[in-house]
């Protein structure tokens, strides 16, 4: 299955990005084959508003089943949902370790969002 | 006549002289409706007390999904600038706090899906009734974005023939373009600091942009105001009143009392100030300035400490001596990167002379500008703007002898516009709206802004310059994050708390220093963030401050620090200096305070 993880770099060994709407990166993961795309977060992380709604549609349109974060919000959670998206938090680990917990049932399922949204 | 009372930053006293001016001229037979437009953190009430007996919901139109109609294209998601819209497996999900209302979406549906319908995002109240004058407020809902709409309902108040005072919120941003609009006169309140000033140019560039009759009023003045005076001469503007600097004053306030009504002699300088109040004085606006890197960086300290701690210093109402508490602090942390999150009113750089060595735009959605020699003048975008930002007044071109114009003050860059134009005239650009900088000072570094006059996104640039100093102390391996908050519980203000180690919040002992630090402490709390408390001018009033530990308490905080009310704080601010450097009573109580927070950081010696 496809996984879409908030990161702070471009390859594998990059931090996971602990924020979701305004995370540098989003490596998007074929947990079977290993093979990842870099999707580019930079327009978002600039965005004046919504950034939270624009990444997790940006996550649905690259056709991903789960989102590997740090912190996720109200908006962006519904968004999310709605498209049956399941959303996994992560400590600070980098990209490749939190991709093996998720594939080791490591990672627990969020049923909501962690954090309050904001308005910035 | 409409007076607008603004400043470029809280605590100057603009809701004192809001409410005081209004007692002293009702209190002499004139006809008088103070109208609070303050509509983030309306406080006038709390010294009126007025018995409200109408209430109006304010409303702006929504977009309204209809599922039936829609085909789920995605067009309304990608025409959005506001990013207020999802559209996921056939689902148009709407995100009402962050619509702007601008009617970009049911524009560009080509299934008619979405259609526009009032949603309330505020309400205003009014006391008709109110002795001895009429009194109303708006009040914004938390998370709600177009404060600019409550308080256009709040100035429907406005009549002819009667004295209408509106005070506006502090600092310049478009509510307050919006509150001192189509005033005959403002009068911008400041003090005679070296703050005041860098505060009171930020106000007197908006009311000049927009041409309105300005006059000033120095605050707290003891005589000692030649800075303010010296200013004022320079760019054409009057000192309409002074306002002397007394003890009793501030205690009276401090417990929600009317000045005007205990001390004569306030009123008749008010009076006297309004009666001598000229309404055709403007002058030309300066330009808006920034500062540019002017140098190389001089050494940067380097640290050993593997992490850091963040401290976020905040104080819901201006003026209670935060920026004093965090640059004095600022000289006795070592090993630490300093943080202006005040982005709308900085002012740490008057104290700690920074040396700029890295300068970037800051660019915050987009403006429309109509291209005159394309433009036909049809008319169809004037007709189409939900903001009213597209004037008939551009300049003549071969098909015409007059165009359209974007006023980019009014435009909110919805996008709308370089839709509807038929001949493809307009064009939205980026819009720089302020810059960030990386400077060094004698405290170490400091990362700092500046948005420019009527700006938004300042929460997005407190998170610049947050990243920046986080950057900068890994880099350096320094054990501190210094933020000097911006005031209000604002966006600007959660950008600033959220995700930080520790908020110390900096109240005073007054009915407004209560009610605001209630709300940042239920805004920290709302983070998950500790507070920790700093009660300024302690000795003030007894009862408040027992109400502030008492509040600290239920917040599961405490109270850190007693500075005392210590007259030798305002010379120290008017000579430009921390109130470290000048020494006294307040000093002793600083250091004592930074002792005890240390330990609670658990920062070594």
């Amino acid at each position: 299955m496809k996984v879409a993880v908030t990161s702070q770099g471009k390859d594998m060994e990059s931090q996971v990005d602990p924020r979701f709407g305004r995370a540098q990166y989003f490596l998007v993961v074929d947990t079977e084959t290993g093979e990842s795309q870099v999707v580019d977060n930079q327009q978002n992380l600039n965005a004046p508003s919504g950034a939270g709604i624009q990444a997790a549609q940006n996550i649905v349109n690259a056709g991903a089943e789960a989102i590997i974060t740090g912190n996720v919000g109200p908006k962006a959670y519904m968004v999310l949902s709605t498209a049956g998206i399941k959303v996994y938090l992560s400590g600070s680990v980098t990209v490749s370790q939190a991709v093996q917990e998720f594939k080791n049932g490591k990672l627990e399922e969020t049923g909501g969002a962690n954090r309050e949204g904001h308005w910035v | 006549m409409i007076i607008a009372i603004a400043s470029g930053k809280g605590g100057t006293g603009k809701t004192t002289l809001a409410v005081n001016l209004a007692y002293a001229l009702a209190g002499r037979g004139e006809r008088v409706r103070l109208l609070d437009c303050d509509v983030e953190e309306p406080n006038d009430h709390l010294f009126v007390r007025p018995g409200f007996t109408e209430h109006r919901d304010v409303a702006v139109p929504k977009p309204v999904w209809s599922e039936e109609k829609c085909t789920g294209c995605g067009k309304c998601g990608e025409a959005c600038n506001y990013n207020a819209i999802a559209v996921v497996k056939g689902k148009v999900l709407l995100f009402n706090e962050l619509c702007h209302s601008c009617g970009v979406c049911s524009y560009v549906c080509p299934e008619n899906a979405l259609r526009e319908e009032p949603a309330v995002i505020g309400s205003v109240d009014a006391a008709p009734g109110h002795e001895p004058f009429f009194f109303a407020q708006g009040s914004l809902n938390i998370g709600e974005a177009l404060a600019p709409s409550v308080v256009r309902e709040v100035k429907r108040y406005v009549v002819p023939d009667a004295i209408n005072i509106i005070d506006a919120s502090p600092g310049t941003a478009c509510p307050v373009v919006e509150a001192v609009k189509g005033a005959d006169a403002a009068l911008l309140v400041t003090e005679p600091t070296p703050f005041g000033l860098n505060d009171l140019k930020l106000a007197v560039g908006l009311t000049l942009k927009i041409g309105i009759p300005t006059g000033i009023i120095v605050n707290r003045s003891d005589g000692k105001d030649a800075l303010i005076a010296e200013y004022a001469d320079e760019v054409g503007l009057p000192v309409t009143g002074r306002i002397p600097f007394r003890r009793e004053y501030a205690e009276t306030y401090s417990g929600g009392g009317i000045l005007v009504e205990h001390f004569p002699e306030f009123a008749e300088n008010l009076l006297d100030i309004f009666d001598h109040l000229k309404l055709n004085i403007t002058a030309e606006p300066a330009e808006d300035m920034f500062e540019t890197a002017a140098g190389e960086p001089s050494q940067l300290p380097t640290g050993s400490a593997d992490d850091y701690k963040e401290v976020t210093v905040i104080s819901g109402k201006g003026g209670t001596g935060k920026t004093t508490v965090t640059a004095s602090f600022a000289q006795l942390a070592r090993n630490k990167i300093l943080a202006d999150n005040d982005v709308d009113a900085a002012d740490m750089h008057l104290l700690l002379k920074p040396a700029v060595f890295e300068t970037h735009d800051f660019f915050g959605g987009v403006k429309a500008t109509v291209d005159p020699s394309k433009c036909t003048a049809c008319g169809k975008c004037a007709a189409a703007c939900h903001f009213s930002a597209i004037r008939r007044d551009g300049p003549a071109n071969p098909k015409g002898d007059i165009t359209y114009r974007v006023e980019a003050l009014a435009c909110e860059g919805c996008g709308l516009c370089p839709l509807v134009c038929p001949v493809d005239a307009i064009e939205s650009r980026p819009n720089m709206t302020g810059r960030w900088h990386v400077s060094s000072t004698a405290c170490g570094p400091m990362v700092h802004a500046r948005l420019g006059i009527a700006e938004e996104n300042s929460g997005r640039l407190v998170a610049r310059v947050r990243s920046r100093a986080a950057e900068l102390a890994r880099q350096l391996k320094q054990e501190l994050i210094l933020d000097d908050g911006p005031p209000g519980t604002g966006c600007p203000v959660i950008a600033s708390v959220s995700g930080t180690d520790l908020v110390l919040v900096v109240t005073e002992p007054t009915v407004s220093g209560v009610h605001d630090m209630e709300r940042v402490m239920r805004l920290a709390d709302h983070f998950g963030v500790r507070t920790l408390v700093i009660i300024n001018k302690s000795d003030l009033n007894q009862e408040q401050a027992e109400r502030i530990r008492l509040i600290a308490g239920r917040h599961g905080s405490g109270v850190i620090g007693h500075i005392p009310f210590d007259s030798s704080v305002n010379d120290a601010l008017m000579a430009g200096r921390t109130a470290l450097e000048h020494g006294g009573p307040a000093a002793n109580a600083i250091r004592e305070a930074w002792s005890a927070l240390r330990k609670e950081l658990d920062l070594g010696t």
